[in-house]
C-alpha cells in the first residue's frame, strides 16, 4: 500500500516494522481468564451439545446458557485438539494482524500510506484491552470491516449488501454484532441529515443494517440471540470489571482513543469547511463507546481510526493516493509471512498457559468428583476446563446466575457480615482462592479450613 | 442568520416565534423565577457530605488559637503536618454553626449555589440574551451539582466563574484586570483550586497571542496578572508552602480518595457536563468560521477537567457555560443586547428573596444531618480521652468534630499520612491479611464502622469485639 508521495521504501520499512511490533504483541502464552470456558463450550458443541438451554455444568445456574460465540469456540477447540495451546496463541496472533489489517483498510482509504499506518497502529493500541484469546477478536475484525464499508457507502451512496451475510457470521462469533449495525445506521442517518440522500434513498441504505439485524435471528441459536446483548449486560454491568464505566485516568488505552478523536475534532474545528453529520455521528459513537465501558474502548478506537486518518491526511492538503494493486498484494504477502513466522514462535512460547495455577492441579485432581469449590471467579473457566469433575460456585458466565446469587458470592468474597450464608447455601468442601484474599484468611482463621497447597498466588483449602 | 430566520412565514411555527419574540422579557422573567426557585430547592438540604464536620473542627481549633504542626494535634499516626489551606471558610462555617447549628451550614450551601448561579449567569449573559443565558447557567449548575456540597470548594467554583468572566472581558478589550491578583489571594485563603483560575488566565493570554490579537509585549503584560496572582498565593497566612499544597494533597488523594479518581460517566452531572462540551464541539465543527484559539484552549481545558477527576467535573461545567451560551446565541438569535439595570436588579432581588426564603426552609429540613451516627455522639464522648479509634474514612471528619476526646488512627485528611500506612489501613478495612496486625499496632480499642463492612465482621467474629451501639448504618464496637 505504498504511495509515491511517501517514497517507495519508507512505507515498506514502516509496514515491516509494524508487523514485527504486532508479532511482539501477539506472540504470548495463553493467559486470558475466559479462554478456558470457550474451549469447554467448543468441545461441548462438537460432542452434540445444544446451542441454548439449561447450563450443562453449573448446578447453581438459574438462567439458560446461550452459546452466542459458538463458531470461534468450535474453531478454537479443534485447533487446541490438534496442536495444543500454541494453536490458540497462533490464532490470537493472526487475529491481531487481521484486526490491524481491517483498521488499515479503513485508514488507507482516507489517507496516504504513512498517516494510515500511523493512525492504524495507534488505533490498534487503543484496542489492546480486547486482544485476548477470546471470540471478541472476531468482533474487532468485523467492526473494522463494517466501518470501512460504511465509509465507502457514505462516499458513493451504494449499499454494501455483503455486510448482511458477514453479520450472520459475526453473530455466530460474538455478541458485539450490534456495534456494526449501529455504525451502519449512524452513517445512513448522518447522510440524510447532510441532505446527501432523500428519505427514500436513506431507507434503501438503511435496509443493510435492518436486514443484518434480521439475519442475526437466523443463526443456530435462533431469534433469542437478538436479546442476548441486553441479557448479558444486565448482570455484567453490575459486577464485571470490563463492563464498568471507563476510568480515563486508569486506562491509557482510553486516553489514546480520546486523543485520536480530539485531534480529529480539532482538525474539524479549525477547518473552514462544515463537517458532515455522518462523520460527526461516527465521532460521537466513538466517544460514547470509549467512555461507556472498559470493554468498548476497542470499539471507540476502531471507529476513531478513519476519522483521525482523514484529519491527519488533511494536513497534507491533498487527496490520498489510492493504494495500487501491487501494494495490496505486498500487504497480503506480509500478512501471510507473518502468519507463517508466528507458527514456530507461538510453538516456542505458548506451550504453558500463563496466569493460572497449573502447579495446583495434582491437589485439585485428588478432590472427590462432584466436590463443590468456592473459587476465585477468575479461575472458574480454567477450573471448568482442567478439572471438570469439580463444581465451581460461580463462573465467568455471570449471566447464567441470578443477581441475588452473584451478590451473595461477592459478599462472601469480601467477607462482609453474613458471608457464611453463601457457604451454607452452596456447601463447598474445597476452596481455590487468591492467597492474599480476605476470604482465604477468614476460612482459615474462623472456620479452620485446611490449606492443602499454595502456588502461583493461589491456595487450595479443604473444609475440616 | 439564526435558525429562527429559517422558519417559513405565515405558519404556526412562525406565529409562535413572533409571539415569543414579543414577550422575551416576560419569558426571561418566568424562567428566572423558575430557575432561582428550583436552585433554592436543590440547595436547601440536610448536611450529607462527610467533609463539613472536619472544617467545623478546624474552624473552632483555629479560632481558639490552635495551629497545626508536627505531631498533628488530633491524629497520632500522621507523618506530615496538616496545612489548613481552607482556613477562611472553615472559620466562617464554624461561626455560622456556632450561632445557627446545622441549618446554618445548610443555608450557607444554598447561598453558595445561588451565588454560583449568579456568577455563571454573569459569564453567560455577557455573550447571550437573557433566556439563553439563564438556561445555560442553570444547566451548568446541574453539571456542577455533584461538587456543590457544604465544603470550601464552593468558593472555588464561584471564584472560577468570576475569573472566567473577567478574562472574557480581557479578550474583548485586551486590558489586564489587576484586581484578579487580590481576588486570587482571597481564593487561595479559601480553597486549593486557585490554580485553575491562574491557568485560565495563562490559556487566554497564549490563546490571544495565537490568534495574533496581541504581540509579545502585550502578552507579557497580560501574563503578569497570573504571575502576580501566583505570588499573591505565597502571601496568605499559610505562607509560600501553600504554592505546593495542590501537589502534596494530590499525591495521596489521587490513589486513595474517590473524588480524585476519574468521574463515572454514568452520573447525570458528568453526562450533562460532557454534553455541554460536546455541543460546543459539534457547533464549531458545523460552523463555517474558525473559533478563536483562546476559546479552543478553554474548551480543551474544560474537556480535560471533565474527564480527569470526579472533583473537577464542576469546574468543567463552569468553563463550558459561556462557550455553550455563545453558540446557542448564534443559533437562535443574531441580536445580542447587554442586560438592563432593571433586569440586573430584578435578578438580584429574586436571589435575595430566595436567600431569605432559604432561612426557614433550612430550619425545617436541615436540623438533623444525614449519613452520620448522631445518636452515637454521646456514647463516643464518654470514652476516655486519647482512646484510639479505627473508623471508616468518611465518618472520621464527623468523629473529630463530635468526639474530640478520641484519636482516629486514620482520618479524612489523607494527605498527612504515609502512603504505605494508608495502604495498610485500606487493607485492614477490607479484612485483608494485615488487618489484625494493624489493629494491634495502632492500639485501637474502639471502632466506628459501616455495619456491612468486612472489618466489622472480622472484629466481631474473629476478635470478639462487641457492639455497643448502632446508628445510621454504623456500628460502634469495643475491644473485649
Amino acid at each position: 500500500m505504498t504511495t509515491q508521495r511517501d517514497g517507495a521504501r519508507v512505507p515498506v520499512v514502516v509496514s515491516i516494522t509494524w508487523a514485527v511490533a504486532l508479532m511482539y504483541l501477539g506472540v504470548r502464552p495463553v493467559s486470558d481468564d475466559d479462554t478456558w470456558w470457550h474451549l469447554k463450550v467448543g468441545e461441548y458443541l462438537l460432542h452434540g451439545g445444544a446451542f441454548s438451554g439449561p447450563d450443562p455444568w453449573n448446578p447453581f445456574a438459574t438462567r439458560p446458557f446461550v452459546l452466542n460465540q459458538w463458531l470461534p469456540e468450535v474453531i478454537g477447540f479443534k485447533g487446541y485438539e490438534w496442536f495444543g495451546l500454541p494453536a490458540l496463541a497462533w490464532l490470537r496472533c493472526v487475529a491481531i494482524m487481521l484486526v490491524f489489517t481491517g483498521i488499515l483498510w479503513c485508514t488507507r482509504h482516507v489517507a496516504d500510506t504513512i498517516p494510515a499506518l500511523i493512525v492504524a497502529l495507534a488505533a490498534l493500541i487503543g484496542t489492546a484491552g480486547g486482544l485476548g484469546v477470546r471470540p471478541q477478536l472476531v468482533s474487532l475484525i468485523m467492526l473494522a470491516v463494517w466501518v470501512g464499508a460504511s465509509w465507502r457507502t457514505a462516499e458513493d451512496l451504494r449499499p454494501r449488501w455483503w455486510l448482511i451475510p458477514l453479520t450472520w457470521v459475526w453473530a455466530c462469533s460474538h455478541g458485539m454484532w450490534l456495534t456494526g449495525i449501529g455504525v451502519g445506521a449512524v452513517v445512513v442517518a448522518g447522510l440524510w441529515l447532510d441532505r446527501r440522500v432523500t428519505m427514500r434513498a436513506a431507507a434503501r441504505l438503511m435496509l443493510v443494517p435492518l436486514a443484518s439485524l434480521a439475519v442475526v435471528a437466523l443463526t443456530p441459536v435462533g431469534p433469542r440471540l437478538l436479546l442476548t446483548p441486553f441479557e448479558v449486560s444486565q448482570i455484567a454491568t453490575e459486577f464485571v470489571f470490563e463492563w464498568q464505566p471507563t476510568s480515563v485516568r486508569a486506562s491509557p488505552l482510553a486516553v489514546i482513543t480520546l486523543v485520536l478523536i480530539a485531534g480529529t475534532a480539532l482538525g474539524w474545528i479549525m477547518s473552514p469547511q462544515k463537517t458532515p453529520w455522518w462523520q460527526l455521528g461516527l465521532a460521537i459513537t466513538s466517544v460514547v463507546s470509549t467512555l461507556a465501558m472498559m470493554r468498548t474502548i476497542p470499539v471507540g478506537a476502531i471507529i476513531a481510526a478513519p476519522l483521525a486518518a482523514s484529519a491527519l491526511q488533511s494536513l497534507r492538503h491533498s487527496a490520498p493516493q489510492p493504494p495500487g494493486r501491487r501494494s495490496m498484494r505486498l500487504w497480503a504477502l506480509l500478512v501471510l509471512a507473518y502468519a507463517v513466522i508466528a507458527i514456530p514462535l507461538t510453538a516456542a512460547v505458548a506451550q504453558q498457559p500463563g496466569g493460572v495455577p497449573e502447579r495446583l492441579r495434582t491437589t485439585l485432581d485428588a478432590a472427590p468428583a462432584g466436590s463443590v469449590v468456592l473459587n476465585d471467579h477468575t479461575l472458574s473457566g480454567w477450573l471448568l476446563w482442567r478439572e471438570p469433575q469439580l463444581v465451581s460456585v460461580l463462573d465467568l458466565r455471570t449471566e447464567i446466575f441470578s443477581m441475588d446469587y452473584v451478590e451473595a458470592y461477592i459478599r462472601t468474597s469480601e467477607v462482609r457480615p453474613g458471608w457464611q450464608d453463601f457457604l451454607a447455601q452452596t456447601k463447598p468442601t474445597y476452596a481455590l482462592l487468591r492467597s492474599e484474599s480476605p476470604i482465604r484468611l477468614a476460612l482459615q482463621e474462623e472456620l479452620h479450613w485446611v490449606p492443602l497447597q499454595t502456588a502461583q498466588g493461589f491456595t487450595v483449602l479443604r473444609k475440616p | 442568520m439564526s435558525i429562527l430566520d429559517t422558519v417559513p412565514l405565515n405558519t404556526r411555527a412562525a406565529r409562535l416565534v413572533s409571539w415569543a419574540q414579543a414577550r422575551t422579557i416576560l419569558i426571561a422573567g418566568f424562567l428566572a423565577f423558575g430557575v432561582i426557585a428550583t436552585t433554592t430547592a436543590l440547595g436547601v438540604q440536610a448536611i450529607s457530605d462527610p467533609s463539613p464536620w472536619l472544617h467545623l473542627r478546624i474552624g473552632k481549633f483555629l479560632l481558639n488559637g490552635g495551629r497545626f504542626g508536627y505531631p498533628d494535634p488530633w491524629a497520632p499516626f500522621a507523618s506530615k503536618p496538616y496545612v489548613s489551606t481552607e482556613w477562611f471558610p472553615a472559620i466562617v462555617g464554624y461561626l455560622t454553626y456556632d450561632r445557627f447549628g446545622a441549618p446554618g451550614i445548610a443555608w450557607l450551601r444554598a447561598a453558595g449555589i445561588l451565588i454560583l448561579l449568579t456568577a455563571i449567569l454573569w459569564c453567560t449573559r455577557r455573550v447571550a440574551n437573557g433566556t439563553i443565558a439563564i438556561m445555560v447557567a442553570f444547566v451548568a449548575v446541574l453539571g456542577a451539582y455533584d461538587g456543590l456540597t457544604e465544603r470550601p470548594q464552593m468558593f472555588s467554583f464561584i471564584f472560577l466563574a468570576i475569573t472566567l468572566r473577567t478574562w472574557w472581558l480581557t479578550t474583548e478589550d485586551l486590558r489586564p484586570r489587576w484586581w484578579l491578583v487580590p481576588l486570587t489571594w482571597v481564593w487561595a485563603s479559601c480553597h486549593g483550586l486557585w490554580l485553575v483560575g491562574i491557568g485560565v488566565g495563562v490559556i487566554v493570554g497564549f490563546g490571544l497571542a495565537c490568534d495574533r490579537r496581541i504581540g509579545r509585549h502585550e502578552l507579557l503584560r497580560i501574563l503578569l496578572v497570573p504571575l502576580a496572582s501566583l505570588c499573591a498565593v505565597g502571601l496568605t497566612p499559610i505562607g509560600p508552602k501553600l504554592l505546593l499544597a495542590p501537589f502534596t494533597v494530590g499525591s495521596n488523594a489521587r490513589d486513595f480518595v474517590g473524588e480524585w479518581q476519574s468521574p463515572n460517566i454514568r452520573q447525570p452531572a458528568t453526562v450533562i457536563t460532557l454534553l455541554m462540551i460536546g455541543f460546543v464541539v459539534v457547533a464549531w465543527a458545523r460552523a463555517a468560521r474558525k473559533p478563536h484559539w483562546w476559546r479552543v484552549g478553554l474548551l480543551v481545558t474544560s474537556l480535560v477537567l471533565g474527564l480527569a477527576m470526579a472533583r473537577t467535573v464542576a469546574l468543567a461545567a463552569i468553563i463550558a457555560a459561556p462557550l455553550v451560551a455563545q453558540e446557542l446565541q448564534g443559533i437562535f438569535s443574531t441580536h445580542h443586547t447587554q442586560p438592563s439595570r432593571r433586569a440586573q436588579l430584578s435578578w438580584l432581588g429574586l436571589t435575595a428573596i430566595a436567600l431569605v426564603t432559604a432561612v426557614p426552609l433550612a430550619g425545617a429540613v436541615a436540623q438533623d444531618p444525614k449519613g452520620v451516627p448522631v445518636h452515637l455522639a454521646a456514647q463516643l464522648r464518654q470514652i476516655p480521652n486519647g482512646t484510639r479509634v479505627i473508623a471508616t474514612g468518611d465518618v472520621t471528619g464527623w468523629l473529630l468534630w463530635s468526639a474530640p476526646n478520641l484519636k482516629p488512627v486514620e482520618d479524612i485528611r489523607v494527605e498527612i499520612y504515609d502512603p504505605a500506612y494508608v495502604r495498610r489501613f485500606i487493607e485492614t478495612m477490607a479484612a485483608g491479611p494485615a488487618w489484625r496486625g494493624f489493629v494491634t499496632d495502632t492500639g485501637a480499642t474502639v471502632a466506628l464502622l459501616k455495619d456491612d463492612s468486612p472489618l466489622a465482621a472480622a472484629l466481631q467474629e474473629r476478635a470478639h469485639w462487641h457492639i455497643v451501639g448502632s446508628d445510621a448504618g454504623y456500628l460502634m464496637l469495643r475491644q473485649p
